[in-house]
Parts: structure tokens; sequence; C-alpha cells
């Protein structure tokens, strides 16, 4: 075998190997809840999922911090130049691609806290393959939120 | 034909030169980040988050970076503010200044922002006042504001803009920010270079 065709060999083993290495599970990465102002009972939470299996689509996730947890999407209006949130059932989460809940963009929206949250909450995901990950979400200050969205 | 070679490589050399020289100058007089949005000087009065009477007239001199929103709002409001504050520290001058007008003057009181503004920073000025001057301000920046239908009786959100509005020190809306250019270093440098 030339050198150049077992480059190749090695080259095609990783890349199928890959997905079986990475445990073929969705993941989520850099969880993270955004502080509530005092006063107000409502807050967003943000993450990134990441599939490197079968397409797969976010049906359902919840908060004990919250009476209702949902997945919001925002929507530009160009006559009035105002943006509105839309809540959607599901979240697509394509095969090999990851979905980025940040802010100003698709979130998870917690209404109806039970109080102010402190330190962490724990999110629960349902996915349409039946799939369910528990994340825990530090809450952020204004401040470091800042600093994880815009780090200098 | 190798007589030519020099002059022409020459030629070349100085035009090049000429060439950066003018980039440099104009490079100088360099477009401000935000959206160019001149739109005539306007002034409203309206009450801050600490219960005093606020006027935008009484600000002259200083630049003034104007934003919407509501305290109900989950996601864009408090991350404009916070950006807002960066923008303020990045600043570091006592004559920039940002203000958060509610548009949902019927829940965000005065003792409603006073408890929600200092959350962001100390030099970000919560605003609230009748729904005609809330109106007129949304007018004067070309934009419209509205209750979303589908939510109940007093759990509803409300569409507004999510732009920022650039007051220069003469009292004129001079800049907008987009949503996709809330970027706050960016920010700081037009503010900065209308201060100087
Ligand atoms: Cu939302």
């Amino acid at each position: 075998m030339t050198m150049k065709k077992k480059t190749l060999l090695v080259f095609l083993f990783f890349l199928l190997a890959a997905p079986l290495a990475r445990g073929e599970g969705i993941s989520v990465k850099d969880p993270w809840v955004r502080q509530n102002p005092p006063g107000t009972s409502v807050t967003a939470a943000y993450m990134v999922i990441e599939n490197p299996g079968p397409d797969d689509e976010l049906v359902e996730i919840s908060c004990g911090c919250s009476r209702e947890a949902s997945l919001h999407v925002i929507e530009m209006k160009e006559d009035s130049d105002s943006m509105a949130m839309r809540e959607v059932a599901s979240m697509a989460v394509p095969s090999g691609a990851s979905l980025a809940l940040s802010p100003g963009g698709p979130h998870v929206m917690l209404m109806g806290l039970s109080g102010d949250i402190k330190e962490s909450v724990v999110l629960e995901l349902r996915f349409r393959s039946g799939a369910r990950i528990s994340v825990k979400a530090p809450v952020l200050s204004p401040r470091a939120a800042q600093k994880r969205t815009h780090p200098h | 034909m190798k007589r030519y070679y020099l002059p022409v490589a020459a030629l070349i050399v100085i035009a090049l030169v000429w060439i950066s020289v003018l980039g440099f100058l104009r490079s100088g007089e360099a477009e401000f980040y935000g959206d160019s949005y001149s739109r005539p000087a306007f002034d409203f009065s309206l009450t801050d988050h600490r219960n005093r009477k606020f006027s935008l007239s009484d600000h002259t001199g200083k630049v003034v970076l104007l934003n919407f929103g509501f305290t109900n709002c989950p996601d864009i409001c408090p991350t404009t503010l916070g950006m807002l504050g960066e923008v303020l520290d990045l600043v570091g001058d006592n004559r920039a200044m940002a203000i958060f007008i509610t548009v949902d003057p019927e829940r965000d009181t005065v003792s409603r922002l006073g408890d929600y503004i200092p959350f962001f920073h100390d030099r970000i000025v919560g605003l609230t006042g009748p729904e005609q001057a809330i109106k007129r301000i949304n007018d004067a920046c070309g934009t419209l504001y509205s209750k979303e239908q589908e939510a109940s009786e007093d759990d509803y959100l409300v569409i507004h803009s999510p732009a920022v509005y650039l007051v220069g020190p003469g009292g004129e809306i001079l800049l907008r920010y987009p949503k996709e250019k809330l970027h706050p270093e960016k920010i700081a440098d037009d503010v900065k270079r209308l201060l100087l």
C-alpha cells in the first residue's frame, strides 16, 4: 500500500469512528440563565444543543424554578421596526448540527418564577427521539452575562 | 524595452503611495458604526425611576442612548440594558447617558422601575409617564409598539423596537443601532467621538 492510501484509510477510519467516540447522543453545552431583575418573575435560559446523531427535535423543556417554560423565537416586524417573540412547539436539531439558544435569538422563556433565582437552576429537556437531558444552568448577573456573550 | 522599466516602476510606486495617503485621509473621517438616522431635535418630559422629572432638553450637550422596553420582557430588554451598562463603563464620561423608556406604563410604575433599573447600572435612567407622551417619543424615533393580543390580562408582552437610538449633543437623533448592531465597543467608540 502506498503512503497516500494509508493516510486515506486512517482518515476514513477516524471519520467513521468519530460519532461513535462521541457517544452519538445529543448534548448540551454552556447552559446559563439570566438572573431575573428585582420585582420581575420572568427570565430566559440559553445553551447550545449539539447533535452528532440523526435528526432530532427539542419538544419540551421544563424547570422546577418556574410555572411555565416555553420555546421562543424572535421575529422582526418589518413594517414598524419592532420585534416580537413567538412561542413554538418544537425546535429542530438537525443531524450533525447544533442549535444555539442565545440572547436576542431563539431562547427558553421562563415565566412565573417561584422566587428570585440564585446560583443555578436545573432544566429538563425532552427530545422527539425520546432522549431526555437534565442540565444545571448557572444564574448570571447582567455583567456576567455580558462577559459570557461578548468576551473581550 | 528595458529603458521604460524604471520610469514605469516609479510611477506605480507613486500611484500606490497616493492611494494609501488618500485612504488614510478618508479613514480619518470614517463613518459612524451606527446607521445614520438624522431626525430633527425633539424634547419630552417623563418621570424617572427615582421619581424626578426628566426632560431631554435638560441634557443638551450630552450623548443620550435611548431604548424602549418593559420590565416583564424576558430576553431582549435585559440583554440591551446589560449592553448599555457596558457602553457606559467603556465610555467612562458622565456626559454619556442611557435611558430606558417603558412601553408598558400601565405596569411599569416609578417604584417598579426603581427596583428594576439599578440592577443593570447606576447610570441608566428608567422613564415612565402618560401613554400619549410615550407614543410621541416612539413616533419621533419612527417606531411603533403594541400589546401582544393573545396573552392574558396581566401576563401580556409588548411588541416594541429593539433598536438603540443615539441622541446627539444638540438634541437630534443622529444614529440608530438595529438589533444586529448592539455591539458595546463599537457603540462606545461612536459616543466617544461625539463627545470629543
Ligand atoms: Cu421569550
